[in-house]
Order: structure tokens, then sequence, then C-alpha cells
């Protein structure tokens, strides 16, 4: 196909034979990441700004190593509060970053539309690395490419995604994929951490997690944020652990065939008992490194998918 | 001078249209009206409708505080671009308008400016803290036309109904902000299919009829009237309607805004139309238009809320609430309702000058002969351009930036005199 994206801001305006050639692109560059030497020269030359106004571990580092494995050269800006406080307008950093003639944009912020707001207002190609509880494309992607390794058809699976989806971009850029397969999607969550408007998903709830458990090929397990306790969306995570996290005696009742995922990072012992993470079950640190992947795949299509 | 003749008019009133007329104007009054003969002098405005001065029961000066954004010398012209000669100021400025002494500079500065009418609210409560009432005897002596905490809401019933019931004693206007604060607090836009889809928070559409609901009841318990500004729903609309086939003496306005757009624009994150009330669902916009038609609505209000541009384009979170409207409100209603089919001119008029003017009890804006005459001139089929240029307010901060409407108000006259006249 041909790819004619500059920006990748949402999982929502991709069609599926945009993600499935993504995902064909993710598959190559994973043959890269495996090899003992990974760099390929597809963007030298090329200035990448990695422009992180939330705080981020796993995701910079997989953005910075793809860039480096891709050989563009990449700076990383963290702040962990908005610009805004310092009397410096988005906008404003953003212009002076690009007047150092930089190519690209990777940006995660904590307000929705901020990859949008910069995508049309920069030169650069933009990446959304996560914008408030809108969407985490990237980490879309990675999941998908990493049920493609364990399940050759997504149409006929049956996902569950567990846990705050209120709050989750990552929950949203799911939603929006498994959408476009046609793949059936169960929710489970304490009513509070459910959004009270969900006409445009195609969905189920349950909300008894031992029923939502048993028949899913995919289980999702989001991480719960303790702040939530505090707004008053639940009670103690006492309870919560009780009745929504995959303790050990429920992971024992999941499907044999069924994979364990989470988008990091765990809270051991509250979304997920400590040894269900370690378990065989569990994909999480597959997740991670394609992630790399699928964020390479992403920076050389953004950049006209040309070799130097 | 003072003597302005206009020509061929259609004049449109609240309760009918004539056309071929000629309106004679001496010292400030309409002294003539009578049919077009074709040997009398003046300013031919054939093809265009004269209507009454506009009245704007609900906008935002800014002053003092926030000249930057916009003053009472920039506001007061981009209303009369608009058709405007009376405005309502709200107090919510920095300091806010909670004493004597800030109306009389608001007064001081309206003497200044000389061509045009500003109707001063004072606050309900010092600093609208909700806490303590304001002097208000003293401040309708100092000249305030009504009171309100505009922006905030009195967010205790108890302060409320004492202000509510000292304020009864002046008959003038009470304008009520009606926001459970405890529901919409931490949300960006109506929540809805649209806020989820949109990842921003939601602000359940509750926490406006709630509050109207809690304050109606006030008002009807104390007999007092009350007026519902900028209201956003259906159930808003029907919880007035329900207290008004009681008697009790309520009225409400709405928005240019409300009447036009709905909430599906947020997939754009654009700014301009980010505001409070937060718009809402189509069935919603269409319950209002009918609630304009069918007379539960009293006024259309603009609260122009004039927001810089290096305010406005930011993250969506971090984006001030609020939108201008003095320069597109007749131009964007007459396009997108009246052009439409969808509302009746005379209702316009109606809505947007007769009506406000009787509840401020003000010069009556009725085109006919004795009265004061603050007229505009409006021509229903030249196109107009919202830019730079078009835009009076030291603010351009509205979703119709860059976009055409069509009529353009040619002409506004204050007590006779010519205040605004369109740059051909």
């Amino acid at each position: 196909m041909n790819w004619s994206r500059r920006h990748l801001l949402s999982i929502e305006e991709l069609s599926k034979e945009e993600i499935e050639h993504i995902l064909e692109n993710s598959f190559s560059f994973k043959e890269v990441l495996l090899r003992p030497i990974k760099k390929v020269p597809a963007l030298r030359g090329k200035t990448v700004v990695n422009l992180f106004f939330e705080p981020s571990t796993r995701t910079l580092i997989s953005f910075s190593l793809a860039e480096k494995h891709l050989s563009a050269d990449s700076v990383n800006v963290s702040t962990s509060s908005s610009s805004v406080k310092k009397g410096e307008t988005l906008l404003d950093t953003a212009k002076n970053i690009e007047s150092m003639k930089t190519d690209m944009v990777v940006i995660r912020h904590s307000s929705a539309g901020a990859a949008k707001f910069l995508a049309e207002r920069l030169n650069s190609n933009v990446i959304n690395a996560g914008d408030g509880t809108h969407e985490h494309p990237t980490q879309a992607l990675l999941d998908f490419m990493t049920i493609r390794e364990h399940y050759k058809d997504f149409k006929n699976l049956k996902v569950l995604i567990l846990g705050d989806i209120l709050h989750s971009r990552v929950a949203r850029s799911l939603m929006w994929g498994f959408m476009k397969y046609k793949t059936k999607v169960t929710l489970c969550a304490p009513p509070t951490l459910l959004p009270l408007y969900l006409n445009d998903f195609n969905v189920e709830v349950e909300y008894d997690i031992d029923k939502a458990i048993k028949d899913k090929d995919v289980i999702y397990i989001l991480r719960m944020q303790l702040e939530r306790q505090e707004k008053g969306l639940f009670p103690s995570l006492r309870e919560y652990i009780k009745d929504f996290s995959m303790t050990y005696e429920r992971y024992q009742t999941v499907k044999d065939r069924s994979i364990i995922m989470h988008p990091g990072p765990i809270n051991r012992g509250v979304e997920l008992d400590g040894t269900v993470a370690d378990s065989g079950k569990s994909v999480i640190l597959e997740q991670v490194t394609n992630g790399v992947a699928v964020r390479m795949a992403i920076l050389y299509l953004l950049n006209g998918g040309k070799n130097e | 001078m003072n003597n302005i003749t206009l020509k061929n008019c259609t004049i449109v009133n609240f309760d009918k249209i004539e056309k071929n007329k000629d309106i004679v104007i001496k010292n400030g009054i309409i002294t003539e009206i009578k049919n077009h003969s074709s040997n009398s002098k003046g300013i031919d405005v054939k093809g265009m409708y004269v209507i009454p001065g506009l009245v704007d029961m609900h906008s935002h000066l800014r002053e003092p505080g926030e000249e930057f954004k916009e003053d009472v010398f920039s506001g007061s012209s981009a209303a009369l671009s608009g058709g405007f000669t009376s405005i309502a100021v709200m107090p919510n400025t920095n300091p806010p308008i909670d004493n004597p002494q800030s109306i009389l500079f608001i007064k001081k500065r309206e003497s200044e400016f000389k061509n045009i009418e500003l109707l001063p609210l004072g606050a309900l409560t010092k600093k609208m803290e909700s806490v303590e009432i304001t002097e208000m005897y003293d401040m309708i002596r100092a000249g305030a036309k009504g009171f309100s905490d505009d922006g905030k809401g009195t967010t205790n019933p108890r302060v409320f109904m004492n202000a509510l019931r000292y304020a009864s004693r002046f008959n003038c206007l009470v304008s009520v902000h009606c926001e459970e604060r405890q529901l919409s607090e931490g949300g960006q836009i109506n929540e809805s299919d649209v806020s989820i889809k949109a990842g921003l928070p939601g602000i359940p559409r509750i926490e406006e009829d709630i509050a109207i609901y809690r304050n109606l009841r006030i008002a009807s318990y104390l007999n007092t009237s009350i007026h519902i500004a900028h209201i956003s729903t259906s159930d808003s609309l029907n919880i007035i309607h329900d207290f008004k086939k009681k008697k009790v003496k309520a009225t409400c306005e709405v928005t240019p805004h409300h009447l036009l757009f709905d909430e599906s624009i947020h997939s754009t994150y654009d700014t301009n139309y980010k505001m409070k009330p937060s718009l809402k669902s189509r069935a919603d916009v269409n319950a209002l238009i009918n609630g304009i038609n069918s007379g539960i609505i009293d006024a259309i209000a603009t609260d122009h809320a004039p927001h810089q541009i290096y305010e406005k384009e930011v993250e969506f979170i971090y984006a001030p609430f609020g939108i201008t409207g003095f320069e597109t409100a007749l131009p964007s209603l007459y396009t997108n309702l009246v052009k439409t089919n969808k509302v009746d001119l005379k209702t316009i008029v109606k809505l947007l000058a007769y009506n406000p003017a009787k509840l401020f009890n003000i010069d009556e804006r009725i085109i006919k002969i004795g009265n004061t005459a603050n007229l505009a001139v409006f021509n229903p089929d030249k196109e107009i351009v919202v830019d730079r240029k078009f835009l009076k307010s030291r603010s351009v901060n509205t979703p119709f930036f860059g976009k055409k409407l069509f009529g353009s108000v040619e002409m506004t006259i204050f007590k006779g005199k010519s205040v605004f006249k369109k740059e051909s």
C-alpha cells in the first residue's frame, strides 16, 4: 500500500489496512532488532525531538532506542509539568525547538488533543506518544503486534480489558483498533471507572470479573492509579483487589491458550498478582520488545518509508 | 447635525414588518415615519432592514483588570459594529464590580466613550465569593442596572436567598449563572460520547438544570423575579417552562452559539468552541430553537467573553472558557436561523432588542414616532468575512473567525446620532 500520512495521532483515524501495513513493517524491524548489530541508516541525518510533558520511562526509552537504531539524531525534552506554568506556551516551546531545524516530534502530554494541536501548527512529523485520556496509538500498535504473534486472526478473538477504562488512553486506542477488526471486546471495571457513554464503541460490559475472564483469549490489564481513590471513584485498594484484580486464584481459571497483557508499569499485587506477571501466560515483556520495533516502523513510515 | 432621514426602509419591529418607509430623526427622537416618497432627502437604505438598536443582556468588557483582552472602548466599538446600542456589563472583572465606586468607574468610562449605553451589573456578593451580600442600595444609586455573580454563581443557597431578597426591593434584573460547581469542577466539555471519544474530562449536563431548579425554587419561595443566564439544555428549558406555567417571575436567555453549534465539533479540539456552559447535543440545540419560537426563552444574549489568541491557542485543557459575540451575533443568527426559515426575523428582534429593553426598563425598542432613535441598519444580502479587520474587539476568539456570514450591519444610530458606519 501507499503510505501517505505525515503524522500518527490516533488509532481512530487509521484504516485496518494502515494498521496491517504498520504491523508488517514492525515485524521487519523486529528482525533488525534481534541482530547483533541493530543499526540501519533509514533516518540518517534526521533530527527527532522527544517532547515529554508527563513522566515516562518505558515509552521515552523505547522511542529513543528506536530512533538510534534508525540512525536518527534525537534529543529528549522531559518536563514533569506543563510549560504553561513556566510562562511559555506549548506552541512557543515547540516552535522554538522546530526553529533549530528538527524533522520529527514525538509528544506526550496530559491534555487530550495536544499532538493534533502541534501537527496542525508545525512542519515536523508528529507522533502521539499519549495525549491525556485520548489515545496512545503506538501502545495499541505494539499490543496488536504482540497479539499477532499469538493469534493470526483478530476477528474471532475474545478480548477483555480490565481496570480503569475511564481514564485510560490505552483502552481507547485498543477499542478503536479492535473495532476495525470486529473483535469481540468486553470491559470489566467498577462502574465509576467506566465511561457513562459507550455508544460509539462496540463493546460489552461485564462487572463480574470471574465471569469476564473465563473464556477470553486476551486479558488486557490496566494500571490502577491510587489517586482515583482520593477522588472517590473506588473505596479502597483492598476491595478493588478483591473484585477486579487478576489474583493467582483467578489466573488458574483462565483458558490455557490465553495471554495476559499490561501496558506497564505494573503494580504488583494491585491490578495483578505479583506472580501472575511472571507466569507463562504473561506476554508483558514481549510487548516491551515489540514497542521498539513498532516505533521504528512508525518513524520509518512517517519519514517517507525510504532507506537512505 | 442631529437630524437623519433614512429612506426606503424596511422597518422590522418585534411584531411587524413594514416596507417602503422613510424615518425622520430629529434631536435624538423618531419624529416621523411615513411612506417613501421619491423626492425625500436622506440616506437611501433600499433593500435593507432597519431594526431597533440591539440590547445585549450579557457581556464581559474585562475592564478593570484585563484590558489586554478588552476594555470599555474596544468592547463598545465592537458592540456598536454589531448593532448593539445598550449592553449589560458583567461584574466579574479584576477586581470585581462589587461596590458603588466600581459602578461609578464604569459610568465614567461610559461617559468618556459617549456613544453607547452601558448597563452595569453589580455583584450580588462581595468579591463574588458567596459569603456576604454587597452594598446594593449604594450601587443602584451609583447607576447599577441589576445584579449578578456571573461566571461563578452564588454557590451558597442561603446567601443567594438573602441576596435575591435584598435585591428584590429595586425591581431590577438579577441575572443568575446556574452551575452546580461540585458536579462541573474539573470538566472541559459536556459529558457524552463525544467527550469520551475525545478523552476530555466531561461535565455532566445536570449541573445546569439542578442549579436552575434550586434557584427558581428560591425565587418562587420569595416571590421575587429572577433571570436565568445562558441556558444550554432541553432539561433547563423544561424546568423554566414549568415554573413559568406556575406564574413564577422567571425569565431566561440563550446565547447565539448554543443556538448554532453542538458538541460534535469538539473532535477538532478547537478551543474557540470551549465555553461555559458547554455545547450540548443537536437535540438540545433544536429544543432551544423551539424555545425561542415558543416564547419560553425571553432573550438572546451574546455572553461576549474576549480572550487573546495566545491564551486560546494552547492545549485544550489549559484554554480559558468563552468566546466573543458582539460582532457576529446578528449575522450568524440571520445566516443560520432566519435564512433557513427556522426563526422569523421579528423573533430575533424581539429577543435581541424588545424583550431585553423591557427587562432592563430602558428605552423601548420599538421603531415608532416619539421613541428614542436607537437603530441599526442591516443589509441582509451582503456577505461579510469575519476577519481581523471586521472584528472591532481587541480579541478575536470567535468560532466564526475566517468564515463568511450573510448580513452586514451598515449603520448604528444611538440617540439619533450615527455612531457606527460600515466602511465600504
